[in-house]
């Protein structure tokens, strides 16, 4: 609003992306860049930009769910087999790390509504760390299960790639003042 | 005059756009003449996350598979020479990620700013928690000694049991592990993501790399503690005197024999 005031003879109009009032000189909005002045096919580039880029969000967030997912599918691994070791095998302290083990899984899944990167970062780095443990003490169980192991690392590895993209993805958007309402 | 009036009396004359040299507003965010972005943010060159994250996740897979091999395998000698071995090679591994990295480790080595009172306060709270947990562990039927890598008998043999505990119980930890979690790790988390994150996640995988379960239930708020100080004041040195006396803590009351 402080255009009027500072431009008290220029004519004014509306951005059609964002709104803003701005001096029919520009060739450009001066909140969000897009090209008031230009050409249909420079206005039509802008649009497409922000239409790819809304694409690419939801792109990524759907890998972000994925990875999310794989979190609670491992919770409900550990519960399943601790039961089973400790009433199956009669071994209580496995089935103790085990649903310890779970529930860790389901905080991170918690956290990952806050913070994705960090908390599949993490949810990854706990998984790996198990496996690791568990090739040490077992070495026979290394291959066993081995086409999961490799699902769900995948989707470990693209869902903190994708949980970065996003935020990036975001912030462009921001910019732009196309935030896309979620 | 609006509020805008004031920001505008500061600047003599009217700011210009630094690609096209047209005249542009404070308040714009664009250029609206040439579309140039104003805020002076650079846009960055886009590294791939796992190249940034490369390095703690090298410094904590290698430590984690030494750490595997010394406490679930037979290779390491048994007792004192055992422990004096992966010590060494564990501090061997930090010097080198700390030498690789010493970039972002300048910053958090300085004592610039360093308060005494905080250092004080760390100290209380860290005697406090080694008291607390030197108490609260064996009500979970448990001995530290079991949970932590070393053991009071692994001294037994030495010519200084109390002051070679002192050294790698209490020391070299303080020293390397901050170093290495509050440290570099830190700093190339918090590139990724927010300080937050960096403080929560290098909690965790601080607490979980010691490989020893009932004990991630004090190691983790015990790294949160250490990573929050790194945080608020940007330097290792509270967490490595905070880190120091816990542990110190706990290794006298164990030679007492109290709990």
């Amino acid at each position: 609003m402080e255009n009027l005031t500072e431009l008290p003879d220029a004519s004014l109009s509306a951005c059609e992306n964002c709104q803003t009032l701005n001096s029919t000189q520009q060739k450009f909005c001066t909140q969000c860049s897009f090209p008031i002045g230009g050409t249909d096919e420079e206005r039509q580039i802008f649009r497409s930009t922000i239409t790819s880029r809304k694409w690419l969000l939801n792109e990524a967030e759907s890998r972000v769910r994925s990875a999310k997912t794989i979190i609670y599918v491992l919770a409900g691994i550990f519960i399943l087999f601790g039961l089973y070791r400790g009433f199956g095998q009669d071994s209580f302290p496995d089935m103790v790390v085990n649903i310890v083990l779970a529930i860790v899984f389901l905080i991170f899944a918690a956290w990952a509504e806050k913070n994705p990167f960090g908390a599949i970062l993490t949810a990854f780095i706990l998984y790996l760390t198990v496996q690791v443990v568990n090739a040490f003490v077992e070495p026979s169980t290394i291959f066993s299960g081995i086409i999961l192991k490799v699902i769900f690392i995948g989707a470990f590895i693209k869902g903190i790639r994708s949980a970065q993209e996003a935020k990036e993805y975001m912030k462009e958007l921001d910019k732009v003042k196309a935030v896309p309402q979620s | 005059m609006s509020i805008e009036g004031e920001e505008y009396s500061e600047i003599k004359s009217d700011p210009t756009c630094p690609a096209c040299g047209m005249v542009i507003k404070v308040s714009d965010k664009f250029c609206g003449h040439c579309g140039v972005e104003l805020t002076g943010e650079q846009p960055q060159v886009k590294e791939d996350v796992f190249s940034v994250l490369g390095p703690s996740l090298g410094y904590y897979f290698f430590t984690l598979v030494l750490l595997a091999i010394y406490k679930l395998t037979p290779i390491f000698p048994e007792g004192f020479e055992g422990l004096a071995i992966i010590s060494a090679l564990d501090v061997t591994v930090v010097i080198a990620f700390f030498i690789y990295l010493f970039h972002d480790m300048k910053p958090v080595l300085s004592f610039k700013g360093f308060s005494f009172k905080v250092a004080l306060l760390t100290i209380v709270g860290a005697l406090l928690g080694s008291l607390f947990i030197s108490w609260f562990a064996p009500i979970l039927e448990i001995s530290i000694s079991d949970d932590v890598f070393y053991d009071p008998y692994l001294f037994e043999d030495t010519s200084h049991p109390f002051l070679m505990a002192t050294l790698f119980i209490c020391v070299q930890p303080a020293i390397f592990e901050e170093i290495a979690f509050r440290g570099f790790m830190f700093s190339n988390i918090a590139k990724a993501t927010t300080s937050i994150g960096a403080v929560y996640v290098t909690s965790f995988v601080f607490g979980i790399i010691h490989l020893s379960f009932i004990s991630l239930l004090w190691l983790v708020p015990i790294g949160l503690a250490f990573a929050f100080l790194r945080m608020r004041y940007n330097i290792i040195w509270y967490g490595v005197i905070g880190h120091f006396t816990y542990n110190f803590g706990i290794t006298v009351l164990e030679f007492l024999g109290w709990f």
